[in-house]
């Protein structure tokens, strides 16, 4: 097999693009001398821009003259599906999605369509004579099993730590789409759900667990993030507890975050939690217990409840001089 | 309505994790089990569409071997209308295309097809969330992912989510897949004292399917590799108040500008 390695990229307005994928594949195509290619459907100028300035690729700019933001991976798989068969694509021996369930139902609808392997949320992926083999966290983040498979395969990450970019930019390749789709469904949206920032995004992360005991608690959390243009997440039981959104919960499953720093308040760092913090976070821990596994981790930490650190850090950081630019903040 | 919950069942993360073997089989039968936080929401979502209309029922189907019998029987202690555990060597628990099919055949196999199909946003300790989505076109039917609630409106089931802007709300029109998540509105209830003795004495099909063919081959298991870290954590010392400003000091480059 010598088809090229695909990034598929789904696209949201005012998002930036998540890079994670397109520069898996290019990692991997790089190593085997495979063509290299990233498909974006319903892309930003800007997002083009990302994409391009990755490097040595081709980009092809999608869109299909049906497709509408809101519309879920039920729409945008067939998409992805005919990009793939018009651009001439349809051989490839790897395609690379960003990780998480969108990731998720798009490599289904792949899969299907090509016959492809679904290895799942991968790391060290690498072509093989036949196929791809590639590493996959398991068992809560206890246990790595290494799949291999022959053939085409699909695989998520979530790692955008790779080569970043480089002096060469892509060439863009525009590709009008105009094939039928399945029905919308009927799918009610009402009110607004998420109160809070995306953590996904965010530079800085503030995120509390069971030991806040209560909304009270996420409250001062909220004023902490302010102060630090930061976001809230939390853990699986501080979502149970009905304290943050299930779209803020950090870990395995749920978000992965790569802020500058993650605060972590009244956590203990299961490898289920850490799993969803980025390996270069500045982890800071506050927790009650000394022996707390978070400390394990943090680069700072301070032995106490939240309740006596966090208003009066909020006051201190209120209270202190101007904030410094975002030119002369720590690199 | 007919509901069928696929249920897996992962290691107790209380209890570290014992890797004697490298088949994923044989590591389920060396560690507890216990439902996953995604198990549970599949089962307490079935039950809330029960609590709403009583002509609902509820089938189970545990996918594992003989060590997940208890699993089974505290499914049943809901008191649902059937229980089955499904042999899972066959599936190849690791392999999201194998056990894709395997369920699918699984599901295809009871007396009467289900409406509504539910299983966590993760099944099991060897799934990431690629399942659900892959049953869903092993069967052909669509998907609604990260379901958190369901209530009944008139005779339509609508099942809810937390979308990127708004919550989302879908009329169920049958078949669906629907994979479920946590909430606060979905943590599993505790079954009755004489319904948890009832389902110790009551037997339960196992359930067995063709072997599939595999997707992917399993070349290596071993455990995780411990996240590597700069350099030890700096505890901060002295009174509350030092602490507090070392802190603000700290996080003072990632103050927001005013
Ligand atoms: C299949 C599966 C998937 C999972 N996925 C995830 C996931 O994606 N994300 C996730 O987070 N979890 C996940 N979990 C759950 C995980 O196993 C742990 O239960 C969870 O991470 C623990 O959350 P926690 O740290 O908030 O709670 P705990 O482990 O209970 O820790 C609470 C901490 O708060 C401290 N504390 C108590 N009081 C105070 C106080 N007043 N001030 C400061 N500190 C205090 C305690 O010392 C303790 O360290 C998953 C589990 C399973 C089985």
């Amino acid at each position: 097999m010598n088809g090229p390695v695909v990034a598929l990229c789904p696209c949201r307005p005012g998002e930036s693009l998540d890079v994670g994928p397109l520069r898996a594949a290019k990692t991997v195509a790089g190593e085997a001398g495979a063509p290299v290619a990233a498909i974006l459907v319903e892309a930003a100028d800007r997002q083009i821009e990302q994409a391009r300035s990755e490097g040595d690729l081709v980009v092809w700019d999608v869109r299909h003259a049906d497709l509408s933001p809101l519309d879920d991976a039920e729409r945008r798989g067939p998409v992805f599906v005919e990009a793939l068969k018009q651009s001439g694509l349809g051989d490839f021996r790897l395609a690379v999605l960003p990780a998480g369930h969108v990731g998720a139902a798009l490599a289904a609808a792949i899969g299907k369509s090509f016959d492809a392997a679904v290895l799942g949320a991968c790391a060290e992926i690498v072509l093989t004579a036949g196929g791809v083999e590639a590493r996959r966290s398991t068992c809560g983040g206890r246990v790595e099993i290494v799949v291999a498979a022959d053939g085409r395969c699909v695989v998520a990450t979530r790692d955008a730590s790779q080569r970043g970019p480089s002096r060469r930019v892509g060439e863009v390749r525009p590709l009008r789409l105009a094939t039928p789709l399945p029905d919308r469904r009927p799918v009610e949206r009402v009110g607004a759900a998420g109160r809070d920032r995306s953590v996904a995004t965010a530079r800085v992360v503030i995120a509390g667990g069971r030991g806040i005991g209560g909304d009270e608690g996420f409250d001062r959390l909220r004023d902490l993030a302010g102060c630090l243009d930061g976001a809230v997440g939390g853990s699986l039981p501080a979502v149970d507890a009905g304290w943050v959104p299930v779209s803020a919960q950090v870990g395995q499953s749920g978000q992965f975050v790569a802020p500058e720093v993650y605060v972590a308040v009244g956590v203990s760092g299961t490898p289920q939690h850490l799993a969803g913090v980025g390996a270069a976070a500045r982890i800071v821990a506050i927790n009650t217990d000394v022996d707390a596994d978070i400390f394990r981790f943090a680069d700072v930490g301070i032995v106490a409840a939240w309740r006596d650190v966090v208003p009066a850090l909020v006051r201190r950081l209120r209270s202190s001089p101007e904030a410094f630019s975002p030119d002369e903040r720590d690199p | 309505m007919k509901v069928a919950v696929l249920l897996a069942g992962v290691a107790d993360p209380r209890h570290p994790l014992t890797l004697r073997s490298s088949r994923p089989p044989e590591i389920r039968r060396d560690n507890p089990l216990v439902f996953s936080p995604f198990d549970e929401a599949a089962l307490e979502l079935a039950l809330k569409i029960r609590d709403g209309r009583r002509d609902t029922a509820i089938t189970a189907i545990v996918a594992g071997g003989a060590e997940s019998d208890a699993l089974v029987r505290k499914a049943a202690a809901h008191r649902l209308d059937s229980v089955a555990r499904l042999e899972s060597e066959a599936l190849a628990i690791w392999d999201v295309g194998a056990t894709a099919h395997g369920l699918a055949e699984a599901l295809r196999g009871l007396a009467t097809r289900p409406d509504l199909v539910l299983i966590g946003r993760e099944f099991g300790d060897f799934d990431d969330g690629a399942l659900a989505p892959c049953l869903a076109a092993a069967l052909g039917w669509p998907l609604f992912d990260l379901a958190q609630f369901a209530r009944w409106e008139g005779d339509e089931l609508i099942l809810v989510r937390d979308g990127r802007s708004a919550e989302e709300r879908l009329g169920l029109r049958p078949p669906w897949v629907a994979s479920v998540t946590n909430d606060r509105r979905n943590r599993l209830r505790h079954p009755l004292m004489k319904n948890v003795m009832e389902a110790r004495r009551r037997g339960f099909d196992v359930l067995t399917v063709a072997p599939v063919v595999p997707s992917a081959t399993l070349k290596a298991v071993a455990p995780a590799r411990e996240r590597t870290r700069r350099e030890p954590c700096r505890f901060l010392t002295g009174s509350v108040e030092n602490q507090v400003a070392e802190l603000a000091a700290y996080l003072q480059p990632w103050r927001a500008l005013r």
